[in-house]
Parts: structure tokens; sequence; C-alpha cells
């Protein structure tokens, strides 16, 4: 398992210097705009497609034929991509929480910051969006399966904002829905924890599917 | 006992069948496992490892049925299949995380050995370097059993040289077996013990490969003396313009006909013309 991490993380190490650099021009960008929402999804989204970016490069140089050689099951091959997933956004929500502890610590920072449900909410949607979009990239391959991860992302970044201002599960300051994507402000109910915990389950369910998937299908 | 047994091995493709594949290769010995692009080599090897599910039949690998211990396997395709970012240092590491019996040492003594730069990213090796690499990789553990899908292919002759050379090697032990699939003949001539010719999908020859040379020769003849051949005596025919060239067992020829020696290529050629 350490293994197979230690390999995404080496392989993918030039994808992330990128993902700093981004991440930096995002922060400096946040600190103007007054808002650091969308370093927030900027950052979530960028960590729910290193799993995919990860078996694209794998798909690329047929790793997974070597790796199925390796004496590990199969199954192990799969955790780890869920794994990287979990690892990015656990790191996707550092720079935000940043943000939020530089806001708690410097009042008068208060107009650029976020707060932790609103970081825990974009980190529950990073976790539905990676149980939706592995099964298919492992059934189809990250290059058919990326179109299913497109269509999760409208969905998630479209419909999900519409219900929640419906049920009024998230209280917003602003109403529109362009203010909804790219600014997550407003304050949010502890029931977004919930969010986070069915976030997990399904990540859980999501992997034994596509355990099933992969263990019993040929690799070319 | 075996290292791998095939029996009735079938794979089925909507336009490409593994026929009933069957074969051994005992321990301490190297089979040549040759045959036309798409006859079904890799497919066979993908079976061996567990890559594919046979339709119907059984593979062994040193008397057991899936999951074998992979510890004792090492493999090599026809192609480099570590991420090109990586470094041979970090392959080294990630292997070692996955092979109980890693040996960071002998690893280290075949990068020494092939010349190949531990820090520099793999996109950077020739293809011949990469090979050496894969090579490394499969055997710096407890390997009993090396498979190799096409390991010479595109290389030079000095590079095939060496990397034969590495066989010889690991043959020293009389427990260890290789199977390896090649086009290059001239190379499985040199090495190999046993030789497999599948065709289409189908086992058309499986033998010694000493007994085989010695059994098999060219036989070039006319129209009439071939039909006056025992039949069972023919293995294959080309027909050219001017003469008819049969493969032949030589122990059902008349002595008084001139058979030429035959080469693996030759038998190859046979067998693919047969259909």
């Amino acid at each position: 398992m350490y293994a197979l991490l230690f390999k995404d993380l080496c392989m993918l190490r030039k994808t992330l210097r990128i993902y700093i650099l981004f991440l930096i021009g995002y922060s400096i960008l946040a600190i103007f705009a007054h808002n650091t929402g969308f370093l927030l999804t900027f950052t979530v989204l960028m960590c729910v497609m290193l799993p995919m970016n990860a078996m694209s490069v794998d798909c690329a140089c047929h790793w997974e034929r070597y790796a199925a050689c390796l004496p590990q099951p199969r199954s192990m091959i799969v955790v780890s991509k869920y794994l990287l997933g979990l690892v990015g956004l656990a790191l996707a929500a550092v720079p935000s929480l940043f943000f939020v502890s530089l806001t708690t610590f410097i009042p008068a920072l208060s107009h650029i910051g976020t707060t932790i449900s609103e970081v825990l909410f974009m980190v529950s949607l990073g976790l539905f969006m990676q149980a939706l979009q592995l099964p298919f990239l492992f059934r189809f391959g990250p290059e058919r399966g990326r179109f299913v991860s497109i269509a999760i992302f409208l969905l998630l970044c479209l419909g999900v904002p519409m219900v929640t201002l419906r049920t009024d599960l998230v209280t917003l300051n602003q109403s529109s829905l362009s203010d909804l994507i790219t600014g997550m402000t407003g304050h949010v109910n502890p029931q977004i924890l919930v969010l986070v915990g069915i976030g997990l389950v399904l990540n859980v369910i999501s992997a034994r599917i596509s355990i099933a998937i992969h263990c019993h299908r040929d690799i070319e | 006992m075996n290292a791998i047994q095939l029996q009735a091995v079938t794979k089925q493709y909507p336009t490409f069948t593994l026929d009933s594949v069957s074969f051994e290769l005992p321990v301490g010995s190297v089979m040549g496992f040759i045959g036309q692009n798409g006859a079904g080599k890799s497919t066979t090897i993908k079976l061996i490892l567990g890559l594919l599910k046979p339709d119907s039949g059984q593979i062994e690998v040193f008397g057991r049925a899936q999951p074998f211990d992979r510890e004792q396997i090492g493999v090599v395709f026809d192609e480099c299949c570590f991420p090109s970012e990586l470094t041979a240092q970090q392959i080294g590491r990630i292997l070692g995380a996955s092979y109980r019996t890693w040996s960071s040492k002998t690893f280290s003594a075949y990068l020494a050995r092939f010349d190949l730069p531990e820090h520099k990213p793999i996109h950077t090796y020739s293809r011949g370097m990469k090979m050496k690499l894969s090579i490394a990789a499969a055997l710096s553990h407890d390997v009993r059993l090396l498979i190799l899908d096409e390991p010479t292919s595109g290389l030079d002759p000095v590079v095939r040289d060496e990397i034969l050379d590495i066989f010889y090697d690991f043959m020293q032990d009389d427990t260890h077996s290789i199977l390896i699939s090649s086009h290059i003949t001239s190379d499985l001539e040199k090495i190999c013990d046993y030789i497999t010719v599948i065709h289409q999908g189908r086992i058309r020859l499986c033998a010694e490969k000493d007994q085989l040379l010695q059994e098999l020769g060219v036989l070039h003849t006319d129209e009439h003396t071939l039909s006056a051949l025992d039949p069972s005596a023919i293995r294959g025919i080309r027909r050219g313009q001017f003469q008819i060239e049969a493969l032949v067992e030589r122990a059902k020829i008349p002595a008084d006909l001139p058979v030429d020696r035959v080469s693996l290529d030759e038998i190859l050629l046979f067998m693919a013309k047969e259909g």
C-alpha cells in the first residue's frame, strides 16, 4: 500500500508543483479580492482530480499490469487511489484553514476569511465527487471515465447548490448561483459534519464497488 | 516439477481465440515461446500472470493454481512499465516496499553493472536502458521464475547479447526457470532448452530445442517427389515458383533425399504458411 501511494506521489510531483504555483496565485487573489471561496473550491477540485491524473499516467505506461504482478492483492491498487484522493482532500483544506486561523487571530482580516464549516462543506463535496467518479474510472479507464467525472462535477456544482438553496441547509448571505460556485460564503449549520460523514461512508461503499470491478476485469 | 503448467487453457475474444493451450515448463529450463504478431503469445503470458482470466483450463505455477507466490516470479514486459517521471532509485524504494524478499544491494549492483544512472528520470533512458532496468527490477528479489514478453525486441545486438548473458547467469541455479517470448529466434536458439510455437491461438509445436532441430529438416523438392513421401513425415510446405520446400521429419524421409538443417525462423515460417 505504502509502495503504491509513494509511487503516485513521486509520479505526481510535477503536477503538485504546478498546483502549488496556482495555489500561491489564488491565495494572493483571495487576499486582494477579499474572498477565499474560490481558493477553497479550486484546491478541492484539483485534489479530487489527483487519482484520475495518477490513473492516466498508470494507463499511459501500462503500470497497472505491472502492479497486478506485484505480491499484493489487486484491491490494494484500488485502495491506494482512494487514499491518494483522501490525502489530497485533507491537504486541500490546509490553505483555507490557514485563512480561517488567520482571521481568528487577526480580526482585522475577517473580511477575507472562510469558516471551518465552509471548508468542511467543500471537502464533503470533494468526497462525494471522488466516491462517484472512481468506480467509473476503474470500469472505463481514465480516458473514458473522465467524461463521467465532468458530468459529476457539473452535477455537484450546479445541482447541489440549487438543492441546498431550496432546503435551507446552507443559510446564504448571497443568493445568486454564480456566487455559490465561486464564493461559498455564509454561515453553515453544524449538520455539515453529517455531510462529511456521508461522504466518507460513500467512499467506503464506492471503494468496495471499485474493488469488485478491478478484481474481476482483465488487464490488457 | 514444473515451473509452469498449462492445461487446455482457452480464452475467447470477439476476433481471436486462444484455443486449448497446453504446455509444461520443467524447473531448471528455458522455454522459448515463438509465434507471429497476434498469434497469442502475450495473451498466454498474461493468462499465466493472472492479468487475464481464462474461460476454461488450468494454469499452475510451481504446482499451485492462482494465487501464486508472486515473490518467486519476475516479470519483464515488452515495454518498460515504470512511470517515466520516476528515477531508478525511486523504483527501488517502491519495489522494496512491495517485495518481502527485495534486495536493495542486488538492485544497486545491477544498476551499476548496467551503467544505469540512479537519479535520472526514466524518460531520459534509451530503450535498451529501460529494458535493463526492468530486468534489474525482476531479478532483485527472490525470483525462481522469469517470465519475459519480448524483452529483446527493438534492441541492438550488443544490448541483446548483454541481456542474454544475464539470463545465462540466472540459469546457473538449477531451480531457476525462464519463459521467454520473442520474435528474434536467433536469441532463443542460444538460450532455450524448449521451444513452443503458437500460431493463430493454437500450440503447433512444443519440444526440446536440440531434439527438434535434429529431428526436423528442410527438403527442397518437386511435386512428384513430395507426393511419394509418407504424409506423416511432412510438417509444413512452402510452394515457390520453381520448387517446393517441405519441413520434414528426417527419420521418415528416404536417406537418398538431401535434407538441410532447419532454423527456428524457418520452422516458424512453415507453421505460419500452413495456416
